[in-house]
């Protein structure tokens, strides 16, 4: 007994801008380390060892944010929308499910952020009474367009009831 | 235009004085024991009473500016002193109203009014402090004509009714569990009186302490604990005092209180899930309660959990909820977990005690070890056993242990979304955490259930999920 997987992808790019991202971080932490070994030369005398073990957690958290968590997100990443309902898969270590019915749908945005709309990608976020869900990466046009039949099909659901 | 009975200036002098309580009192405790040694300076006692004058001033020109009226099926509210506020509520908006009376109300046979609107933004409260009853009354009566889901039976009284007699509070209040809460009250307010005891009385009691070492602690431990069992058996008794419940049409209405009387009105469409809790000290008894978790603001105290019944016979729920509210009373029979998942239920329960791993030569971690650890696993599989959930065409119920057993029952329509997790671990024990958001107040409240079968998740997701993606 299998659910089967959302059957629409995220736009490949996501991936580039994810390491994009990563790169950020990366960097960022290597400034952290870098902090240390400069207050150690100028400051303070702390232990060397202290400083190499920082850098390998650096260099291992450099890796899983650039190469690693990209890669497995994208494989995870899938959503659909149906007449009734929108379903979203996604995650790294836990693969999250999430199912809103159309009907509890309140309002639907698009936004994209400084990396995303470099490669021309938006993020859908849905919201219902209580909680936001958020697909990422899609093609600003598909975005767009989704958020329009998200909005019509939430409308037509409510008329329903 | 109308405005509230002058006595509010009294009671919002209290309200105010009671949200000051801490740095005043905080502040005095600085006086006393400053470097004067005992006694309070002239200046700080003309600080004082400064702020009480200018509170009571304020409360003075808060009541002047203070005006409502009711014409036209809307009611308006005028008031601010720098930054006016101009109300308009059309009745068809409003919800519910709620009226409570605290003790100098109730002295001049006067009532606070709450007024609800569909919006659940706290922006949308009305709030008139106080009215007379009779006015309360004509008010409420206009108002609920045409109010949005006018029920003819509003003013219907032969609803089902019940009423909790004294000896079931006392019973409810003894077993209420909220000994820990008054005992953390206690031990601060110890810890603060500490600092106001004078040193020689201090050496005397530390002296004594020490003298008697461990039993002697556990005594004051002991006493400390009973106190605070009946410090909170008597707080529960005053906020459920007469307690009753009433059906009426499309609402429940509750009311309790002993020195603050509350009255609720609830709509049964506005009730998002209920849930049936308990308690460890009530579960040996068969004993139980039920709450409602309600959409919409307001300003209960309980947040917007809404004790339909705070003590109540297990035998007894199901009639109860027949009787009250017959939407939730649904037949069921719970799907356990699956046998697989016990190992991860006792694994993470005892997780938080694998530091103290029995070392031979260490007599007192071993100790610790094994009275931390047996209880721990006993709840873990406790937590196993209890866990659960019932589905039907319309509903849905969790039951699902903390300490207490929590039994949560809530209506597809009112789930706002379903997630289906699976951790690395589960999936390789093809096992499953199933979590629903349902709506309460302006946020959601979250039910969760781990380790479910696949089984479970698959038809968890036919039930909710989309039905084209499986038809295909």
């Amino acid at each position: 007994m299998r659910i089967p997987r959302p059957k629409e992808r995220i736009d490949e790019k996501a991936k580039i801008a994810w390491r994009i991202r990563g790169c950020i971080y990366a960097t960022f932490e290597f400034l952290l380390v870098a902090t240390y070994f400069i207050v150690r030369r100028f400051w303070l005398d702390l232990p060397l060892f202290i400083g190499f073990i920082l850098l390998g957690f650096a260099i291992l958290l450099a890796v899983t944010h650039v190469l690693i968590i990209p890669t497995i997100r994208m494989i995870y990443w899938g959503y659909e929308i149906t007449e009734d309902a929108l379903d979203i898969q996604h995650g790294i270590i836990v693969i999250k499910r999430s199912l809103v019915p159309m009907v509890r749908i309140q309002h639907v945005d698009t936004e994209h952020g400084p990396i995303m709309r470099l490669f021309n990608l938006a993020t859908l976020s849905v919201s219902t009474a209580g909680t936001v869900h958020k697909i990422p990466a899609l093609k600003q046009k598909t975005a767009e367009s989704l958020r329009r039949q998200i909005a019509h099909l939430a409308l037509l659901s409510e008329e329903d009831v | 235009m109308r405005r509230q009975h002058p006595i509010v200036i009294v009671t919002g002098f209290f309200r105010e004085l009671r949200s000051l309580l801490l740095p005043i009192g905080i502040s005095f405790l600085v006086q006393l024991t400053g470097q004067n040694g005992l006694g309070v300076s002239p200046g700080y006692l003309i600080f004082m009473s400064g702020v009480l004058a200018f509170l009571l001033i304020f409360g003075f020109i808060r009541w002047l500016f203070f005006k409502y009226e009711y014409d036209n099926g809307s009611l308006h509210i005028k008031k601010g002193v720098l930054i006016k506020k101009d109300r308009t509520i059309k009745k068809d908006r409003i919800q519910t109203i709620n009226t409570e009376a605290g003790i100098i109300l109730r002295m001049f046979s006067l009532v606070s009014l709450h007024i609800e609107t569909a919006a659940s933004s706290g922006e949308s409260e009305f709030h008139i402090s106080a009215l007379s009853k009779e006015e309360a009354d004509r008010l409420k009566q206009r108002l609920a004509q045409d109010m949005a889901t006018t029920d003819t039976h509003t003013s219907d009284s032969d609803g089902p009714t019940l009423e909790l007699s004294f000896d079931r509070l006392l019973v409810a209040g003894v077993t209420s569990g909220s000994v820990g809460l008054i005992f953390g009250v206690l031990g601060i307010i110890f810890s603060q009186l500490l600092a106001v005891i004078p040193e020689t009385v201090m050496e005397v009691i530390v002296d004594s302490i020490v003298a008697t070492s461990l039993i002697g602690i556990m005594i004051v431990l002991a006493f400390l604990l009973l106190l605070s069992w009946g410090l909170s058996t008597i707080r529960f008794l005053i906020r459920f005092a007469f307690f009753t419940v009433k059906h009426e049409g499309d609402r429940l209405k509750i009311s309790r209180g002993l020195i603050v009387r509350k009255e609720f009105s609830i709509q049964f469409h506005r009730i998002q899930s209920i849930y049936i809790e308990e308690g460890v000290l009530r579960q040996p008894f068969s004993l139980a309660s039920i709450q409602a978790e309600v959409a919409g603001g307001s300003e209960y105290e309980d947040a917007f959990r809404i004790s339909l019944i705070p003590i109540i016979h297990t035998r007894n729920v199901q009639r109860f909820l027949s009787r009250f509210i017959p939407e939730y009373a649904v037949k069921h029979t719970l799907t356990p977990l699956p046998k697989k998942s016990r190992r991860r239920y006792l694994i993470r329960a005892a997780l938080p005690f694998v530091f103290l791993i029995p070392l031979p030569f260490f007599w007192f971690y071993t100790i610790a070890f094994f009275l931390l650890m047996i209880p721990a696993l006993f709840l873990g599989w406790l937590r196993y056993k209890d866990g659960g959930h019932y589905m039907d065409k319309n509903n849905l119920m969790l039951r699902t242990r903390l300490l207490a057993r929590k039994t949560t029952l809530t209506k597809k329509p009112h789930i706002q979304s379903m997630l289906l997790n699976r951790s690395i671990l589960q999936r390789f024990r093809r096992l499953c955490t199933l979590q629903i958001n349902v709506l309460s107040a302006n946020q959601s409240a979250t039910y969760t259930l781990k380790d479910l079968s696949y089984e479970d998740l698959f038809a968890l997701y036919t039930w909710f999920g989309p039905e084209k993606a499986l038809k295909s």
